[in-house]
């Protein structure tokens, strides 16, 4: 911090190498697990083009908030949260082709089509890992600003979104996800629904999520309320959203769709829960 | 920003790479952009089968046939029969089914027969999609 402004830019260069390394590193470990999903190359073909055009942009918002909250690096500006999201999304296609080549899902001769989807939609975890890669990596030393903008409300409900989409697209993509809802009874789905919602609640209070030391302050209903319903809002529209995304609501009945949103909302509501930990 | 030491640096490689993202980002969604805005994934998938190659194997015969799909339509669960005809009647039929075949796209498969291709003509076709 005290060096001089003539070093300045060597120095700012050197720490976003280093940060720039990191990402890619994040991009690689947090999506690996995707980039090696069947589903998730399939989507690359068939999922429809309007969607996932809305799923990238969706994401590309997503990334410039997490930039403030959790960039991997420094930021001090709008601008250069808009910046850095440009990076990630540079450092996640170049290393989401550099392993669907090597693990041989992409292929020289191949539609141009085909490449591209299955690399856009890898991208979008891909970015994620690349974004919080100095949070999960680096020795994590807080900004002012950073801390500032986490600790408002806005700044929690954020949060616990990023959160809940980290953890519920590593299980989205799966064909699982159908089959589960499929299996469930209403009772599961109730029961299921109910435990989200504890559970996002236990965490939220155990893990001190919320930043308060204990539960006092507002009162029980008021963190029921403010944190823990509000944040179960959130997280059915992120399962929402996803599902949308790989056309699983296409041709599904209002009861399947409530089904499958129950599911996804589970690991999603532990995602938001936790999401202060992993973001 | 006031309790700051200094106004600390863009770095110039922070542009760089931000640059290189921008211009990765514009041409990867600019590309999907206009596949959504021409509907290439709409409409029903054309696909067109044909023998690439009869080789003996085991007891049998392979018969290797690529299956294109001539559309922008991604096909699921394309089904392939190869039917070894004398005359009109098939002697023997082979399936085999294909879980993706993306827009533009081709696989391979092969369809096993207990006679020998060579001295039956063999017929090839797809008979049946699903949409994925």
């Amino acid at each position: 911090m005290s060096t001089s402004t003539v070093r300045g830019i060597g120095r700012e260069d050197r720490l976003y190498a280093v940060g720039l390394a990191r990402a890619f590193a994040g991009a690689v470990i947090f999506s690996l697990p995707l980039l090696m999903t069947m589903e998730m190359w399939w989507f690359g073909f068939y999922l429809d083009r309007i969607r996932l055009l809305v799923f990238a942009l969706a994401n590309f918002v997503v990334l410039v908030g997490l930039s403030r909250v959790a960039g991997f690096q420094e930021t001090h500006s709008r601008l250069e949260d808009v910046l850095d999201a440009f990076a990630a999304y540079a450092v996640a296609v170049v290393a989401s082709a550099a392993v669907l080549l090597l693990i041989g899902v992409v292929e020289f001769g191949m539609p141009a089509s085909e490449v591209t989807g299955k690399i856009a939609v890898q991208a979008v975890p891909a970015s994620f890992g690349a974004m919080i890669a100095n949070k999960t990596l680096g020795q994590a030393e807080e900004e002012k600003g950073t801390e500032r903008w986490r600790g408002t409300y806005r700044g929690q409900l954020f949060l616990m979104l990023a959160g809940a989409l980290f953890l519920s697209f590593n299980v989205a993509p799966t064909e699982e996800m159908v089959l589960i809802a499929y299996r469930m009874t209403p009772w599961h789905g109730v029961a299921m629904v109910l435990l989200s919602i504890l559970l996002l609640d236990l965490l939220v209070y155990a893990v001190g999520f919320s930043g308060q030391k204990e539960r006092g302050a507002g009162g029980f209903v008021a963190v029921l309320m403010h944190y823990t319903l509000a944040g179960y809002a959130i997280v059915v529209a992120v399962s929402l959203f996803v599902l949308w995304t790989f056309g699983r609501t296409q041709g599904a009945g209002l009861p399947q769709i409530a089904m499958m949103v129950a599911v996804l909302a589970f690991p999603g509501s532990i995602g938001a829960a936790i999401a202060r930990l992993v973001v | 920003m006031a309790d700051r030491k200094r106004p600390a640096a863009t770095s110039l490689l922070e542009w760089l790479m931000a640059a290189v993202g921008a211009l990765v980002a514009l041409g990867l969604l600019g590309f999907i952009g206009w596949e959504a805005a021409t509907g290439a994934n709409e409409g029903p998938s054309v696909l067109v089968a044909q023998t690439e190659r009869l080789v003996p194997a085991g007891d049998g015969f392979v018969a290797e046939v690529g299956v294109r799909n001539l559309s922008d339509s991604t096909a699921a669960a394309v089904q392939v029969e190869g039917a070894l005809k004398q005359g009109d009647v098939a002697v023997e039929t082979s399936r085999a089914t294909i879980d993706y075949i993306p827009g533009r796209g081709d696989r391979k498969i092969g369809l096993l027969f207990t006679r020998d291709p060579a001295t039956f003509p063999l017929e090839v076709r797809v008979t049946g999609y699903q949409e994925p």
